[in-house]
């Protein structure tokens, strides 16, 4: 009985885990989804394809500081150890150095904060507020995902 | 016990012909002299350092993670898992020991268009001479020019880490004779000048194929598949594994792109879709940016007048 319940309570710790992993990839990709939704709006106006609107400027800023504090709040939820695999572009980078990472990952961060705090009211100040939070991709994306 | 020494005698005769030719077919071969004529005048500094940008230099040779004036500092180390084995990219800065210090507007040109070092032996492809065959000797001239500019690092790189028969230079002749070809790949019907400027900086110094581009079982570039993207080479097989976009207008790629829309990645490293490229193309970005504008339309108007292909992984 007693090396039943072992393996049952293995298999349930297991299963746990694997599902709080999948749990991860699932709300990091919706995070990284409402980044793109913000960026299709705010992309296009920085490179002067859009017209500048002050109101959805500086919505979608407050949107982008809100999602990056929370990627910072909850950096060990949704990047947890060994949810490298799956169906992810997250490389084992990320946990070679997670200290390096959380750094990485806390600059977006301080980028979005300065962006939106600017409250940017023409699209020069715009472009200026933007330029740290849009490298800040680029950044990341080159040394912790997949290409 | 004649016949047999006869067999004897043909099979050695056939091993040593075989050894002769194998010494002939793999022979480093240098630019011939007429094609290097230009290196005897002194580059343009200037115009080198676009060169330098366009023929990504730094994005392989400058320590990993560099970013801004540190891409100037050529002291090597970074390294490259792919299936052949391990490639350690040398120091290529300005000291004379450690780095290309010492050498001649020539033995750049050797190096780049043909595969062979200063002392005759045959380098790796991972270096990637099969494109760089593709370049006027005046922008390699002009290149030397500008790397003369760049400061001296000491410290040796360390050496590749390859298994047999990789590690054999000399059989590298033949792979040369099969892969190495300074011709266009894309025949182009009476391009605009645009387009034969973006053809020259993607299949010469760009070398854009070397990644974007599959290779068959021998790592050699499958040229009826241009530019329609691979697996990567460097990471395969590990956990690092991914792949490399498709640049045609084949399935998979890149057709409902605007030529805007291209030199707008190259410049921004941002997709049309507001996605952020990744990986090695981060610092080639990072190089696309330094360029005129107009050679990243050219590079655009270029990759929508090639043939389409589906995906290549």
């Amino acid at each position: 009985m007693k090396p039943f319940a072992f393996a049952a309570a293995a298999a349930a710790l297991s299963f746990t885990v694997a599902g709080a992993a999948a749990d991860a990839l699932d709300d990091r990709k919706e995070l990284m989804k409402e980044r793109g939704s913000v960026m299709r709006i705010l992309g296009p106006i920085a490179q002067g394809k859009a017209p500048f609107d002050a109101a959805a400027v500086n919505e979608g800023l407050a949107t982008l500081d809100a999602n990056a504090r929370r990627a910072v709040a909850e950096v060990d939820a949704l990047w947890p150890q060994g949810s490298d695999s799956g169906d992810t572009k997250a490389l084992p980078a990320i946990w070679a150095d997670f200290d390096a990472f959380k750094a990485a990952n806390g600059k977006l961060a301080e980028a979005t904060a300065a962006a939106a705090s600017a409250a940017p009211q023409d699209l020069a100040a715009f472009q200026a507020a933007f330029g740290p939070v849009a490298a800040s991709c680029g950044s990341c994306h080159e040394t912790y995902r997949r290409p | 016990m004649a016949r047999a020494r006869a067999i004897a005698t043909g099979i050695a005769a056939l091993a040593l012909a075989g050894a002769a030719a194998f010494w002939l077919l793999t022979e480093p071969r240098r630019l011939d002299a007429g094609a290097v004529a230009a290196l005897d005048v002194p580059g343009d500094a200037a115009r080198g350092e676009e060169v330098f940008w366009a023929a990504g230099c730094a994005a392989c040779h400058a320590p990993p993670g560099a970013t801004g004036e540190a891409r100037l500092v050529l002291s090597g180390g970074q390294r490259f898992q792919t299936p052949f084995g391990t490639f350690v990219a040398p120091n290529i800065s300005q000291h004379p020991a450690a780095g290309i210090g010492a050498w001649s507007a020539r033995d750049l040109a050797d190096a780049m268009m043909r595969g062979v070092s200063p002392d005759g032996r045959h380098y790796y492809p991972a270096f990637p001479y099969t494109s760089y065959a593709r370049m006027r000797v005046e922008d390699v001239a002009d290149l030397y020019a500008f790397m003369k500019t760049l400061p001296a690092v000491d410290g040796d790189a360390g050496w590749h880490e390859l298994g047999f028969p990789f590690n054999i230079r000399r059989g590298l002749g033949l792979w040369k004779l099969v892969y190495l070809d300074p011709a266009p790949v894309v025949a182009l019907d009476n391009p605009s000048q645009q387009v034969a400027r973006g053809q020259y900086l993607v299949e010469g110094p760009g070398h854009c194929g070397e990644c974007h581009t599959p290779r068959d079982m021998l790592g050699g570039l499958d040229r009826s598949r241009w530019l329609a993207g691979a697996v990567a080479m460097e990471g395969q097989g590990t956990d690092r594994q991914g792949t490399v976009a498709n640049l045609t207008a084949g399935e998979g790629g890149i057709g409902d792109w605007s030529e805007g829309d291209i030199a707008t990645l190259l410049e921004t490293g941002f997709t049309p879709d507001f996605d952020s490229v990744g990986g090695a193309m981060a610092a080639v970005v990072r190089n696309m940016a330094e360029l005129p504008a107009a050679d990243r339309e050219a590079i655009a108007a270029y990759l929508k007048a090639i043939p389409p292909h589906p995906n290549g992984y």
